[in-house]
């Protein structure tokens, strides 16, 4: 089971502090869960708080990231 | 002939023998401050902020300019772009405080991303949760605004209407005046600082365009640059202000002095020029040194003077300098400061009933009047544009 608790606490946290690598971090490992479970919808929510956070850090895991959702018909 | 103006500007475009300077409401009244702020600020190319407010790859700052915000940028390319500082979804500010952009900039409404180019890069969620597409919101046309800018002399110069001439065009005279000081420039933060003036804008151009005053506000100038030593800059419709025939280079305790821009002409051994390049800033040159002044009209009775000196060589701005350069801004402030009461009681002055907007001196106020005839040619061309409306 996840721990959401757990998880909103880390995602405030880097909230606060502009941490973007760990938001990118958190909401990607949840999204590519969710697409593994089957859940499309959830997964490319997930994944675009990830790509957003990757585009605003630079952080070059935005490419593998729009990579994905332009897969799934959800980015240009 | 339409009685709604606000002011009669006929008189101030009369030769200087006959003219009068600009009425009282346009140092007091907050009606025709909005005009101005249109005819005069954004229909020119009003001084905005310094290139060396955003010296690397990324750095942003907000800027009010009169209520309009802007957004200064410097690109990967390392120019200096600026845009305006609305999102186009739903108009947020994007950009609160000056600071580095890593990646894009993210709206912090919807997260909206645009790139350093001002390009819209991401849309999260807008066609429906996980959807960041929808074929109503085109990224292409979507981009942030971008302001007309152009930098000179270490200054961000904007355009707001975008109706002006192309800055070397709309400047070229004084750009040729000076193209010898037209190249790179090293700026240290110990060379600037910024004063408060309670005072509408128009009048810290005024003062600094005549020499007339020196003799007794700057009593200290006298024994180094003295009232004869000045002669007028005067280009109708252009810029104006003084030039002096004996400027000193400033010594250290050892005879040291600041390494003088290269290939200069014979001229400038003792000479340096002040001029206003209309509407809001003002430049000094020197052999080994130049400032930049921007006046930032807070309002109709308030401004900001944001001053920054640059000089030749990136030795200059080293540790070797460092005491010398102290020295010259010391110097240069206490000269601004010299003018503050001057140009506050001016201010003052314009609540009274009966002035007329002065009488002034043929031989001495030229490139004052000059700066007043271009003023109410701006405001009368804004008239007129409204009038073929
Ligand atoms: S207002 Fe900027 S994203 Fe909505
Ligand atoms: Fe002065």
């Amino acid at each position: 089971m996840i721990d959401y608790d757990h998880l909103n606490a880390q995602v405030l946290a880097a909230h606060d502090s502009g941490d973007n690598a760990t938001l990118v971090r958190i909401y990607q490992k949840l999204g590519n869960d969710e697409l593994a479970n089957g859940h499309e919808l959830e997964g490319a929510y997930f994944l675009t708080q990830a790509y957003v956070y990757a585009l605003e850090g630079g952080l070059p895991v935005a490419k593998e990231i729009h990579k994905t959702l332009v897969a799934l018909g959800r980015e240009e | 002939m339409t009685e709604s103006h606000l002011s009669d500007l006929s008189d101030v475009t009369k030769p200087v023998s006959l003219a009068r300077g600009l009425p009282n409401a346009h140092y007091i009244d907050e009606e025709v401050f909005k005009e101005e702020r249109q005819s005069v600020l954004f229909d020119n190319w009003a001084g905005v902020g310094f290139a060396h407010d955003v010296p690397n790859e990324g750095d942003a700052m907000p800027v009010d300019f009169l209520g309009m915000p802007l957004l200064l940028v410097r690109d990967a390319e390392g120019n200096v772009n600026v845009y305006q500082n609305t999102c186009r979804h739903r108009g947020m500010i994007l950009v609160k405080e000056k600071g580095n952009i890593r990646g894009t900039i993210r709206c912090p409404y919807h997260s909206w991303c645009y790139g350093l180019d001002g390009a819209l890069r991401s849309t999260p969620h807008v066609g429906g949760p996980g959807q960041n597409i929808h074929e109503d919101i085109k990224r292409n046309e979507l981009g942030l605004f971008e302001i007309r800018s152009h930098v000179y002399l270490g200054v961000v110069f904007v355009n707001v209407s975008g109706t002006a001439d192309d800055f070397t065009v709309a400047h070229s005279e004084l750009l040729e005046r000076w193209k010898e000081f037209d190249k790179p420039l090293y700026h240290h933060e110990d060379g600037a600082f910024v004063l408060e003036v309670d005072s509408n804008w128009k009048l810290a151009v005024e003062n600094y365009s005549e020499s007339y005053h020196l003799p007794w506000v700057h009593p200290g100038l006298n024994t180094v640059s003295r009232l004869e030593d000045h002669y007028h800059l005067e280009e109708q419709y252009k810029y104006s202000g003084q030039g002096s025939v004996v400027y000193q280079q400033l010594k250290g305790e050892d005879g040291q002095t600041f390494p003088d821009f290269k290939d200069l002409t014979d001229k400038w051994d003792t000479a340096s020029e002040y001029a206003t390049l209309y509407p809001n800033v003002m430049f000094g040159v020197h052999r080994d040194h130049s400032y930049a002044i921007i006046l930032e009209p807070v309002g109709v009775n308030k401004t900001r003077e944001h001053v920054a000196l640059y000089y030749a060589s990136d030795e200059a701005v080293g540790d070797a300098y460092k005491k010398l350069r102290v020295t010259n801004a010391d110097f240069w402030e206490e000269v601004f400061k010299e003018d503050i009461f001057v140009v506050e009681g001016m201010q003052k002055g314009r609540h009274g009933v009966f002035f007329d907007g002065g009488k002034f001196s043929p031989a001495m106020d030229g490139p004052t009047h000059i700066f007043h005839e271009w003023v109410a040619t701006q405001i009368n061309n804004g008239r007129a544009k409204m009038a073929a409306e």
